[in-house]
């Protein structure tokens, strides 16, 4: 008997010493980072269509598309093999949600993908820790003129080149024609004041009718942030964070003109946070909410709506200035990123720059713009006859013109936690605007820009 | 005692409400199921009005449904048996032996329930990582075993205690050393605790969401929830295509169900949970 | 019964070696963890080297000296919401069970029906509810329009924002407890009660005099049980309110997984470290006391 529990504690004790000699939650040991750039890359692949790469195999790929966008996107990588038998492109579905945190941890553990969609509020993170592919020297000359500026900014982390950009996006100012007229507009309000005003006419709060439907959501919360003159946080070219201006006078004034003028007057002042972007979009669909704020990834969805068979009845502007002319609206997007470990194989590495040159064509972003109304990031892509003569992606330049870019610090995807409660908090009348937003400031000070902060 | 008139229309009452109460929201989940997506998101109350299957052949036709299916059911199953026959075992050497350390290991299972399991999950993502049991069923199977396992054994522990120890000692008489006395005796007359158990372990491992999100990474090894979850993003909740996918996921628990239920009430009266 | 220990222990020895592997390792490198600042940031990964620090008791004192302004809300909440959810489900399970307990047409049926939610998995029927509670197009408000009452916006409103979570894991809960007091029920000698009819003793004394001593045992197993798991129950709180608005409804378990997917390891850790012992206490008081009375 007592030999077992001894041999019971013995097997304990090893287990306590194991932990206590493991160095966290990754178990392999720490390595040197490998170069950024690799040896002898080749650049000489052409610009797309036939060519011989030397490279047979396969080429892994994480899309975190949907997976009805995801069929659109297999043709293009079907007919990309077609043109280099030899090689396979396995695509793989992986959710969006948590999608960084996988990434993250394939990478540490040497299982990441070749490619990555990664949202562009991800990229500098993943270059920081090393996990990337240095593409500045992989692509011909000139390659990064082809796009439009700041999509390829949110790509580049301290002046090198970690993604392609893939597909750009921003809220936009989204309306019902139909309800428009209603209220006495010919075009979609330019102010806030104005879409107040107007939005009345249209709005009977117990009928659920809306003349605007508002989220608790932090990103939605931003054009009244930068609409009043007020900011997130700047950075520098190192990427390091110089000043967090969130909780600047102005972004409160901001705020509080949300809840004072907009809440409860256009938009129900209480609603559902959990479900509210089904709402939104169910109620723009019905025909029954005037405007919303929206990005091109639902332009799809929102066109199967009753109100929208007529499809011109959907009309899209940019964000609605607040004060001084000021309006603005965060740029998102995804860029493809390479993971570092391709960097060792030069044929794999010259595949992979093929696939991400046919990929970024013009013709092939023509495609997705026309199937899935996703914006290119390709400005000869805009010029294509199928896309130039789309109505809705000819407004969206408007939209992405006045759009704010978004630096580029590592792990700024962690502001929206702390941001979006608070903002909750705010709108469940639980903190005054400055409270909130002083609270987020905080957070993103001693938490999330931790090491980021420029001293 | 007879029931009186009135004593029974109250009885009826009362289980009336609560059995509206209790049916509600899956029969809610179903009638939605057969809605078409501009009704879901309605404001008046419709039951149903223009019923359709689209849900259901867009949830077969988008993902691999029928593939999470049968990976769902394979972790389910495997892990049943896997916890069931652990279960057994323990639950057994701790109803029938007396050993030193036999209280303790009673606390010790109840103990094991209270360590969030959650926080379990980035240690137990290393460890798989080192066994290459990532993206495999056998790192879901071990989790959810492990984690049924002490409700089954207490579950066991009482229903054991009820057999008497003279069967077993005839079994002695007979020849069957302790294991023998065990697989021959005690297990057939324990089917309906055995029941309860399979069934706890079953739908454990069947309707468990967040471990497999983070254990699987292919689509074709899917399980069922997460499978359904590729169909959300941020961005959109397809319910249509939820609350089919959610009547699909349910039938097989609800046979299981079925067929075990009268064993389920007498194994959880017989012995069940008592302290 | 005899004392071979090595065959007790060749039955146990399989659940202790893979409850070693799943369970306490882990929890031994949570416990180790809280010793530390390990963050995403600061653990070591192939591309750089580890630079966490030992801080002692550091995270314990933070959390505990409510430093961190969150610990003892979160916690208040907790508890509030596993002694409403546990009163419920006790007295309605035993409501249940005690109607259940007669014999009566349809009884059977009635019993498949009420344990229904305990068959169904329950992220499922959270999302359910979550849809009857919306509140634009919810059942919930679509019924109280047609009768022209105002509608609510449920989950993001005081006080209902606790109350919706609170209904639907009552909802949940109920089977279970009243399976077990049925069976408790059903084991409870018949001749107690003759006895007692023959005293000329009403319905009401004999539930009070024989019913519920008799039940003590199956009781405050499943009221600890049920204390436990309805402390660190996940799904409710996560699909239905997400923790909000703002993380009003966090509780202790859905705060602690937050922290984690914000790579706050060490601090999320000891979260899960001051959960494990709080319980801990509790059922050691618990079981103090249930043995005493």
């Amino acid at each position: 008997m007592k030999r077992h529990l001894r041999l019971a504690g013995l097997v304990a004790g090893v287990a306590i010493v194991a932990a206590a000699c493991s160095t966290g939650t990754a178990s392999t040991a720490p390595s040197k980072a490998p170069s950024a750039a690799p040896s002898g890359a080749p650049s000489t692949a052409p610009s797309s269509g036939t060519g011989d790469l030397a490279y047979k195999g396969e080429i892994t790929y994480w899309n975190t598309m949907r997976d009805i966008e995801m069929v659109e996107v297999q043709k293009q990588v079907d007919a990309w093999q077609t043109l280099h038998p030899g090689i396979t492109v396995k695509m793989t579905l992986t959710p969006f949600d948590g999608a960084d945190k996988k990434y993250e941890t394939a990478a540490n553990n040497k299982t990441a993908p070749d490619i990555f969609r990664s949202d562009v509020g991800w990229t500098s993170g993943f270059a920081a820790q090393g996990m990337l592919l240095d593409l500045t020297t992989l692509f011909p000359a000139g390659f990064g003129d082809q796009f439009l500026p700041a999509p390829l900014a949110t790509g580049t982390y301290q002046s090198k080149l970690w993604g392609v950009p893939q597909v750009t996006d921003a809220l936009g100012l989204q309306c019902n024609k139909t309800l428009l007229t209603a209220a006495g507009l010919t075009a979609p309000p330019t102010s806030w004041d104005e879409l107040v005003s107007a939005g009345a006419k249209v709005t009977n709060l117990t009928e659920q009718k809306y003349g605007f439907y508002m989220r608790g959501d932090s990103y939605w919360s931003q054009p009244f942030i930068w609409g009043w003159g007020g900011t997130l946080f700047t950075a520098n070219a190192e990427g390091k964070v110089t000043d967090i201006g969130v909780n600047s006078p102005e972004s409160v004034n901001g705020w509080n003109y949300l809840k004072d003028k907009v809440l409860g007057t256009v938009t129900p002042a209480t609603w559902d946070f959990k479900t509210d972007y089904d709402n939104m979009n169910a109620g723009f669909k019905a025909g029954t909410t005037m405007c919303i704020l929206q990005g091109p990834w639902a332009v799809a969805d929102i066109l199967k709506g009753a109100a929208f068979t007529d499809k011109t009845n959907l009309v899209i502007a940019p964000v609605p200035v607040g004060v001084n002319g000021k309006t603005g609206s965060p740029v998102g997007g995804h860029n493809w990123v390479v993971g570092v470990d391709v960097g060792t194989n030069a044929d794999k590495t010259a595949a992979v720059v093929n696939f991400l040159q046919y990929m970024t064509s013009a013709d092939q972003q023509a495609v997705l713009a026309k199937s899935l109304g996703l914006l290119p990031t390709n400005i000869a892509a805009y010029a294509v006859p199928d896309v130039a003569s789309d109505p809705l992606i000819n407004q969206w330049n408007a939209v992405m013109a006045a759009a704010t870019n978004r630096s580029g610090v590592p792990g700024a995807q962690g502001i929206y936690d702390s941001f979006g409660k608070n903002f909750q908090l705010f709108l469940t009348g639980s903190s005054t605007a400055k409270e909130a937003l002083d609270a987020t400031a905080n957070t993103w000070e001693t938490t999330v820009f931790k090491n980021q902060m420029a001293q | 005692m007879k029931m009186s008139r009135r004593h029974l229309a109250l009885t009826h009452v009362i289980l009336i409400i609560f059995a509206i109460w209790s049916v509600f929201p899956v029969f809610w989940t179903l009638v939605t199921s057969f809605k078409p997506e501009s009704q879901i998101f309605s404001t008046q109350i419709k039951v149903i009005d223009q019923p359709t299957l689209q849900n259901y052949i867009d949830l077969l036709t988008r993902g691999d449904f029928v593939q999470w299916a049968i990976n769902s059911l394979f972790v389910s199953l495997v892990t049943t048996v896997f916890a069931v026959f652990l279960a057994a075992t323990c639950a057994y050497a701790i109803s029938r032996f007396r050993f030193r350390g036999r209280s303790a290991s009673l606390y010790l299972f109840l103990v094991a329930q209270m360590f969030p399991a959650v926080i379990l999950l980035i240690p137990l993502f290393s460890i798989f990582t080192n066994l290459k049991l990532i993206d495999t069923p056998w790192a879901l199977v071990l989790s959810y075993a492990t984690f049924a396992i002490p409700f089954c054994i207490l579950m066991l522990k009482g229903f054991f205690d009820t057999i008497p120890y003279e069967l077993e000692e005839a079994g002695r008489v007979d020849g069957l050393g302790p294991f023998g006395t065990f697989w021959r005796i005690v297990i057939p007359l324990s089917v309906p605790g055995l029941a309860v158990t399979a069934f706890f372990a079953f739908i454990t491992a069947w309707n468990e969401f967040l471990f497999a999100r983070s254990f699987l990474t292919s689509e074709e090894a899917f399980t069922l929830p997460v499978g359904m979850a590729t169909f959300i993003d941020p961005f959109n909740q397809p319910w249509g295509l939820l609350t089919a996918g959610s009547v699909l996921i349910t039938i097989p628990v609800m046979i299981f169900f079925f067929v075990a239920q009268r064993f389920l009430i007498s194994g959880m009266t017989t012995g069940g949970v008592k302290g | 019964m005899g004392s071979r220990g090595w065959v007790a222990w060749a039955f146990m020895a399989p659940v202790l070696l893979v409850m070693a592997l799943i369970v306490f390792y882990p929890m031994a490198i949570g416990v180790f963890q809280t010793f530390t600042n390990i963050d995403n940031l600061n653990q070591g990964t192939r591309f750089r080297p580890p630079s966490w620090e030992f801080v002692g008791l550091q995270n314990y004192i933070d959390i505990l000296t409510g430093k961190d302004t969150k610990f003892y809300p979160v916690l208040a909440w907790t508890v509030v919401w596993t002694v409403v959810n546990v009163f419920f489900h006790y007295t309605l399970g035993l409501l249940l069970a005690l109607t259940l307990n007669q014999r009566f047409r349809g009884r059977t049926s009635y019993r498949m029906l009420l344990l229904l939610p305990w068959a169904v998995p329950a992220y499922i029927t959270a999302i359910a509810w979550l849809f009857i509670f919306n509140g634009e197009y919810g059942l919930l408000n679509n019924v109280l329009g047609a009768f022209g009452m105002p509608r609510v916006a449920w989950l993001s409103t005081f006080p209902w924002y606790y109350i919706m979570p609170i209904i639907v894991n009552v909802w949940l809960g109920i089977p279970f407890m009243m399976v077990a007091l049925l069976g408790g029920l059903q084991s409870i000698p018949g001749d107690l009660y003759e006895a007692a009819q023959m005293d000329g003793a009403s319905r009401t004394q004999s539930f009070w005099n024989i019913t519920l001593p008799q039940l003590r045992s199956v009781s405050s197993t499943v009221i600890l049980l049920g204390c436990i798991w309805t402390f660190n129950i996940f799904v409710v709180i996560y699909f239905i309110t997400g923790g909000g608005p703002g993380g009003k409804t966090d509780i202790l378990v859905t705060y602690t997984y937050n922290g984690f997917t914000l790579g706050q390891y060490a601090i999320a850790a000891t979260y899960g470290v001051i959960i494990f012992s709080l319980l801990l206490v509790f059922s050691a008081v618990y079981r103090r006391v249930a043995r005493e009375s």
